[in-house]
């Protein structure tokens, strides 16, 4: 746990973390009230529930865009199961079934037929937010949803919000599954060198097609959450640009894109930083529109600020192994 | 027969390194140059300096007996010497008529581009050479032969008087050989010079008037083809330094348990039914060029790569592998020819990397037991002395032979014990050369059995009680250890069939 505190340390993380709550609480004292950091945790959730899903599949070498259309759909789908039918069971169920057939038919289309992920996941993004589309004739789904589905979003547990609670176990969960289990070891040797990792009797095919499931899967959770949260299903709103901010969260978090190189802590850090952004611009209220912009600025300084820890090599020394275990 | 281009006393070094030490060489007008060596003997080196791409660092060179010096490759195309690579120059999305006149646009009297004219003489240029592909085809729709014709037409319309072709049929078809051979043939009896770099002996003794040997970056030899043996080519080309005399240490175990047998096997375009037997406890040599087929041989052994036909039979079970994992589980693995791009996973730890085949065996049934691995990676790394700072440090970041230590304790850890082991030895240091060595003998003696595939014939001979000579994917000699015979191994490489009578020279 150390090596990993450390590791963090070595990323960047926790440094622009911490400096992001400091600077925060200084530019206005309301951030660092209790009630204002459960706004920062519940509406980091839900991106942040995504970005692990996605760098997942981004450790293992691919990519994933569907994602946001996956939110969508999922949500649309709950919503209307709800209405025509009102079984508790099946409204939960069908809506992460059809984004396992999404995360499927992703790990299909760059394992089977060899796409790159990036065209892959194209094709499925616009897909599934098209049927989403035409699955509703493009209208939202106002349900009324029994409290046992309204808890996904408005409960508490030990004073967190419900989002909160399922973005850490997702994010413990995925940490135990790169670590302890062997999927999560060829995960990285997949992303790092997929010859590779196949000439050592990895199934790389298995291997990105889980990501690709693991991924479209939080992605449907993030959905049910979502529409939950809204009180309706919106098969054209909900979701969009959701990949491009995992995406972001990732990046920020010090994932590589190439694969192989990063952690779940990676994501967990960058969605958290995008909402305390948000919640910062909100608090000040800065516009929608700019808060778009210092987004960008955002992504640019966390690769800045690492670029420059790799320069100047403070970051790396802290996580090298200490060299005076040579071994006979 | 007069002489064109006449160098001496070339030298060359690459970072203080020499790769010629003084070398001459005539070409004559119109002859048919073979230009032998092992590799590393220093073709390559000459061949560029000939072609103006690197300056030699002393030396002289004359053509028509005066004095030029080439300061870049335009330079010696001025002098009528145009080289075809082995990596082709050839723009994919040009059209061909503009890679055959690349450089050497012609225009017409008002100074514009004459492509009508171009367009008639690289038709007529590439006819002759037996060009079916119209000139207006992009290039890359050509095949490597068509390829090579718009190289050879580019020499034509720059009125070369010496082509240099590096390893021309490398990646041709028997029919293809025999046209550029016709080639060759015409534009030798119009007066121009071609300088054949090739390690094959038909192409040594069918096409060429003369052959110039190098060894070791000096002359070793230069004769008429009419009047040279097979037997003193190789002689020349390998010296009498070689001894086959080394003996292999301890070969105690009886080798008549047979482990793996193939039959046939075949995989267009690089491997024609081959047969090879694998006894327990032997190290079987794979001796051959670039280009043999050796790689693809043991990526299909390992089932890295699907055959197209034959038969295999490892360990008591018939079939092909249909995966690496599959063949790792029987008992099969590989050290692949690129350590860095296929063998390791360059971020990962070196302790992740050599147990990243067994990984299975240390699960218990709340995930991984990380510490249980890491003491096995420990055992493992301290068996194969990889010298290295801290299990946890990248395994980019250790030397190519403790790299390739790595990946053989990854094989030992999957308790492999059928080792296919692809130039494991290229690039490393002599200290680390010696404990793979040492390894593959410990291995040995426990009952393991050894494929390996070294360009280096001398290591081969230390190592193998048998060795078999891969030549364009066919089996053409099998020698077992009381019977190693340089000259004859090396024979077998350049495409010598064993029972195949000896050209004999013509007196």
């Amino acid at each position: 746990m150390t090596a990993t505190l450390k590791r963090a340390f070595a990323d960047g993380n926790i440094i622009i973390l911490v400096a992001l709550l400091v600077g925060a609480s200084l530019i206005t004292p309301y951030f660092l009230t209790p009630e204002n950091l459960l706004n920062v945790v519940r509406a980091a959730a839900l991106i942040g529930i995504v970005a692990i899903g996605m760098n997942v599949v981004i450790l293992a070498g691919g990519i994933d865009l569907s994602v946001g259309s996956v939110v969508a759909l999922c949500g649309a789908i709950a919503a209307s199961i709800w209405v025509a039918d009102a079984n508790p069971f099946l409204f939960i169920l069908v809506p992460l079934l059809v984004a396992l057939a999404v995360g499927l038919a992703n790990g299909l289309l760059v394992t089977l037929i060899g796409m790159q992920p990036f065209v892959a996941t194209l094709i499925l993004m616009t897909v599934a937010r098209g049927a989403g589309l035409v699955y509703t004739s493009g209208q939202p789904i106002y349900a009324p949803y029994p409290p046992e589905f309204l808890f996904l979003s408005r409960g508490t547990l030990f004073g967190l919000p419900i989002p909160a609670v399922i973005f850490l176990a997702v994010t413990v969960v995925t940490w135990y599954v790169l670590k302890w289990r062997t999927i999560g070891r060829a995960i990285y040797a997949t992303g790092a060198n997929e010859k590779a990792a196949r000439l050592s009797g990895i199934d790389v095919n298995r291997v990105k097609i889980a990501t690709y499931l693991y991924c479209a899967t939080l992605a449907g959770l993030a959905g049910l959450i979502l529409t939950s949260r809204m009180g309706s299903g919106e098969p054209g709103q909900a979701g969009v640009f959701w990949e491009l901010d995992a995406i972001a969260a990732v990046v920020i978090g010090g994932t590589s894109l190439q694969g192989g190189k990063g952690s779940v802590w990676g994501g967990f850090v960058g969605a958290l930083i995008i909402g305390i952004v948000s919640n910062l611009f909100n608090l000040l209220g800065v516009e929608p529109e700019w808060q778009q912009v210092a987004k960008g600025a955002i992504i640019l300084a966390a690769v800045g600020i690492r670029w420059a820890g790799g320069q100047v090599g403070i970051m790396q020394t802290l996580s090298r192994p200490r060299s005076n275990e040579v071994s006979r | 027969m007069s002489t064109f281009i006449e160098a001496r006393g070339i030298e060359k070094a690459f970072m203080g390194v020499k790769a010629l030490h003084g070398v001459d060489l005539d070409v004559h007008v119109g002859e048919v140059l073979a230009l032998v060596g092992a590799n590393g003997a220093g073709k390559s080196t000459l061949m560029k300096i000939l072609a103006g791409a690197q300056p030699p660092d002393a030396g002289t060179i004359a053509i028509d007996g005066g004095s030029v010096s080439f300061g870049r490759p335009q330079d010696a195309q001025d002098c009528g010497i145009s080289t075809v690579y082995q990596e082709l120059m050839i723009v994919p999305d040009l059209p061909v008529v503009e890679n055959v006149f690349l450089g050497a646009l012609k225009k017409n009297r008002f100074g514009l581009l004459d492509w009508p004219a171009m367009r008639v003489e690289a038709g007529r240029i590439l006819s002759t050479l037996g060009f079916s592909a119209s000139v207006d085809a992009l290039a890359n729709t050509l095949s490597i032969a068509e390829m090579q014709l718009v190289e050879i037409a580019k020499t034509l319309t720059r009125q070369s008087r010496l082509v240099i072709m590096d390893e021309p049929t490398a990646s041709l078809a028997k029919e293809e050989v025999e046209n550029l051979f016709k080639i060759v043939r015409r534009l030798s009896a119009e007066g121009i010079a071609i300088i054949f770099i090739t390690h094959h002996l038909n192409e040594i003794f069918e096409i060429c008037d003369r052959a110039v040997i190098l060894r070791d970056g000096a002359n070793a030899g230069n004769a008429r083809i009419a009047e040279l043996t097979e037997n003193e080519l190789v002689s020349m080309m390998l010296g009498r330094s070689v001894t086959a005399n080394v003996d292999r240490s301890g070969t105690a175990l009886r080798q008549d348990e047979i482990v793996l047998s193939a039959r046939g096997i075949t995989r267009a375009p690089s491997l024609h039914g081959i047969d090879l037997t694998l006894r327990r406890g032997e190290v079987l040599g794979i001796a051959g060029l670039m280009g043999a087929g050796r790689t693809e041989l043991v990526r299909i052994l390992f089932g890295a790569d699907p055959a197209d036909r034959g038969t295999l039979e490892a360990k008591g079970r018939v079939g092909y592998f249909g995966s690496p994992r599959a063949a790792l589980d029987a008992g099969l693995g590989l050290a692949p020819e690129d350590r860095k791009g296929e063998g390791l996973i360059l971020p990962l730890s070196i302790g992740q990397n050599i147990t990243l085949s067994s990984l299975k065996k240390h699960v218990g049934p709340l995930g991984l037991k990380l510490g249980d691995e890491a003491s096995k990676a420990r055992d493992l790394a301290a068996q194969l002395q990889v010298k290295h700072a801290s299990l946890d440090q990248a395994v980019g970041e250790l030397s190519g032979g403790n790299q390739q230590k790595v990946v053989l304790a990854k094989l030992i850890g999957a308790g492999v014990d059928i080792y296919l082991l692809d130039e494991p030895t290229r690039g490393i240091d002599i200290g680390a050369k010696e404990a793979i060595f040492d390894l593959i003998w410990s291995l040995t003696e426990t009952g393991a059995s050894v494929i390996l595939i070294s360009s280096d014939l001398s290591e081969l001979l230390r190592l193998c009680d048998t060795i078999m000579c891969l030549h364009l994917g066919r089996v053409t000699q099998t020698h077992r250890r009381s019977h190693f015979d340089l000259n004859a191994i090396m024979l077998g490489v350049m495409g010598k069939e064993e029972h195949a009578p000896a050209r004999k020279a013509v007196v």
